[in-house]
């Protein structure tokens, strides 16, 4: 997935030369591992399995795409849970921001594994029933699995080249929930204070948001807290969607997939669907993008994504306009 | 911006005190080899590790009682390394925490799996200490920090780039402080994946290429904008795609520093692998001999703690009376990147 993802970025902008990687990842290569356990418990043969192993790392599928892209330059795997991926963004934007790079290619990856998928379980956090984000009658996660890569640049160096600008990163919020390991706390702070900080990042007033992509996992505790934190701060005037209703939650690679759909959210302008939508859980007064998808002139989007561990991340990404 | 350290807190197999512990490795003194707990009729395997009575101070933290143990060596040193910096651990002040681990949560993981596989589920209880940010997660609660917390996962090498993370948090203006640490923890299925990879060996021998002697262990500094123990520079990471081009990939990495500053001794990541020759290869290249300290003979190899613990020993050495100058601490990660980092006194 990480080879396609970088091929893609090739093909579009084979022109773009990073100087660093910041990739999200939580599972990792994580089915590697479990074929090496397995075989290990079934008392297979040794030696064979050694390339499972070189796999499992979540720095090797990284190191595959820069080999295969010839990206010879500093890379880090941040694990922050399933805000991995916008956290990878997010820092990518304040690095070039603040001027320590012109150019990052940054993003998130995350497969499917059975692990996860019985973690989930275990915790009862996952549904065998349709996904359905923020609703009154939601019963949990479905897993999903891809990647997703951006070319973030110095915007004026990008203009200098010709490049085509997609969108603008103008915004990034971090928080960190020390209530629980995997239950936000009730109140909903750790990310209101995420989105609270992405706007100040921006610059920008809640009033001025076009369209929020959710977190949305539709598990009771996230959709919550998510909620709860969106009413308060946004009220119900601002469209929401979970975009994890179709995709199913990517983990590592769910904020980076998501700030692409954000991405084309603004190029095609439309409000992406929040599907297997039933009723608004009563908690809370939300404008959802209920089961089809709207036509919309938008501007500005925030993507949240929350993680286990009390890990929170928020971005706001913006029109190009006249960037071009 | 100059980001100085100042503040260390380390667990390893041979203890906590950070002036007792440097004597060993000084004296070249091994912690003793134990082997690790695995399934019958499977090979042995062996490991330096960290006595269970040194998590003793933290183990019955409400967040804490049921972690694993990669947890509580991080809350251990984190929690040295804030009071070596002056802190007051309750209240940190604006500070940022960033993590960095090789293979994280092993013993719950594999526990975990293991109950998936022979009943077909696993327990809710060890579940969410298998995520590579549990030991970040946990120690954010316990400080109170509801800011920037970073877990990074890589080989030996994502320490060095969680301290250029830091000091990127720092230039940026967004925090005061910030608390990076290294943690690792030893397990059998651990000590198999290397044995098949050729990679771990039941003892250390610099240079023999046999392999390295897993351990246990966390390391943690607090970088502060003022103080005595400068970080001239870190190099950013340099990939290697195999591990024939290690060595050039740690020149790359010594080419980054600045020409200047001529270190007058290395704190190495040798470590009983390829890794030896490669570094001592781009370190003669890069300087010519130098004076070298291997602490993995005594430590062991806690992989993603193993960067931040020849940090430690950096400032260790500069804390002694003794010849002034720069700290080498170069870094080759067993499937990942080389970096390297110099320290000066600045005292």
């Amino acid at each position: 997935m990480m080879i396609a993802a970088i091929r893609e970025v090739r093909a579009q902008d084979p022109a773009f030369a990073p100087q660093q990687l910041l990739i999200g990842a939580t599972g990792g290569g994580m089915t590697f591992g479990e074929a090496f356990f397995r075989s290990l418990a079934a008392g297979g043969p040794d030696r064979r399995h050694a390339a499972w192993l070189a796999n499992y790392n979540p720095q090797k599928p990284v190191l595959d795409a820069q080999e295969e892209a010839g990206f010879r330059v500093p890379s880090a795997i941040i694990a922050n849970a399933c805000a991995s991926g916008s956290n990878a963004i997010g820092h990518a934007f304040e690095l070039i921001r603040r001027g320590r790079r012109g150019a990052i290619l940054c993003g998130g990856y995350d497969a499917l594994s059975e692990l996860v998928f019985r973690g989930f379980d275990s915790l009862q956090a996952s549904t065998a029933e349709k996904v359905r984000p923020f609703d009154a009658a939601r019963t949990g996660l479905v897993l999903g699995e891809g990647a997703a890569l951006l070319a973030l640049e110095n915007h004026e160096h990008a203009r200098a080249r010709g490049a085509r600008i997609l969108g603008l990163v103008t915004g990034y919020g971090i928080s960190t929930d020390t209530h629980h390991i995997t239950q936000p706390h009730p109140s909903g702070i750790g990310p209101r204070l995420a989105m609270e900080r992405a706007l100040a990042s921006a610059g920008c007033a809640a009033q001025s948001v076009d369209y929020i992509n959710a977190h949305g996992t539709a598990t009771l505790f996230n959709d919550a807290t998510e909620g709860l934190a969106i009413a308060q701060l946004f009220g119900n005037r601002v469209p929401v969607s979970s975009t994890k209703s179709m995709m199913g939650h990517a983990l590592g690679g769910a904020g980076a997939i998501e700030a692409v759909i954000s991405l084309l959210a603004i190029r095609e302008g439309l409000l992406p669907p929040n599907i297997n939508f039933t009723a608004c859980d009563p908690a809370w007064d939300l404008d959802i993008v209920a089961n089809r998808s709207r036509p919309a002139t938008l501007r500005r989007v925030l993507s949240n994504s929350f993680g286990f561990g009390g890990t929170n991340a928020s971005l706001v990404i913006e029109s190009a306009g006249g960037a071009n | 911006m100059d980001a100085f350290i100042t503040g260390a807190g380390w667990i390893t197999p041979l203890g906590t005190d950070l002036g007792e512990v440097w004597d060993a490795i000084l004296a070249g003194t091994p912690a003793p080899v134990r082997e690790l707990p695995g399934p019958p009729g499977h090979k042995p395997h062996f490991a330096v590790s960290v006595p269970p009575r040194l998590v003793d101070s933290v183990a019955r933290h409400p967040r804490l009682r049921r972690s694993s143990n990669i947890s509580l060596f991080a809350a251990v040193a984190a929690l040295a390394a804030l009071r070596d910096a002056g802190l007051d651990p309750a209240s940190p002040g604006n500070c940022a925490a960033i993590f960095a681990v090789s293979d994280g949560g092993v013993i719950y993981t594999r526990k975990f799996y293991d109950q998936v596989v022979r009943e077909g589920a696993g327990s809710p209880l060890l579940f969410p200490e298998t995520v590579y940010n549990a030991p970040g997660s946990h120690v954010a609660a316990l400080l109170g920090l509801d800011g920037i917390t970073y877990t990074l996962v890589g080989d030996a090498s994502a320490g060095l780039a969680a301290v250029e993370l830091g000091i990127q948090l720092l230039a940026s203006g967004q925090v005061d402080h910030c608390l990076v640490a290294g943690a690792e923890e030893a397990d059998w299925v651990l000590g198999e994946a290397y044995r098949q990879w050729r990679l771990s060996s039941s003892a250390i021998q610099i240079g023999s290429n046999r392999g390295a002697l897993i351990a246990d262990g966390a390391a943690a500094i607090v970088l502060s904008r003022q103080g005595r123990y400068l970080i001239e520079s870190v190099s950013g990471g340099v990939p290697f795609f195999r591990q024939s081009e290690a060595a050039a990939s740690l020149a790359a990495a010594l080419g980054q520093l600045p020409p200047a500053i001529a270190p007058s001794r290395a704190i190495s990541s040798a470590n009983g692998t390829f890794v030896d020759r490669a570094e001592r290869a781009a370190i003669e290249a890069a300087y010519g001999p130098i004076p070298t300290v291997y602490p993995k003979i005594s430590l062991g190899d806690p992989f993603g703690a193993s960067a931040l613990m020849q940090i430690i020993c950096a400032v260790q050495s500069l804390r002694r009376p003794g010849p002034a100058g720069s700290l080498l601490v170069p870094v080759i990660g067993l499937n990942h990147q080389a970096a390297a980092a110099l320290i000066s006194n600045r005292g």
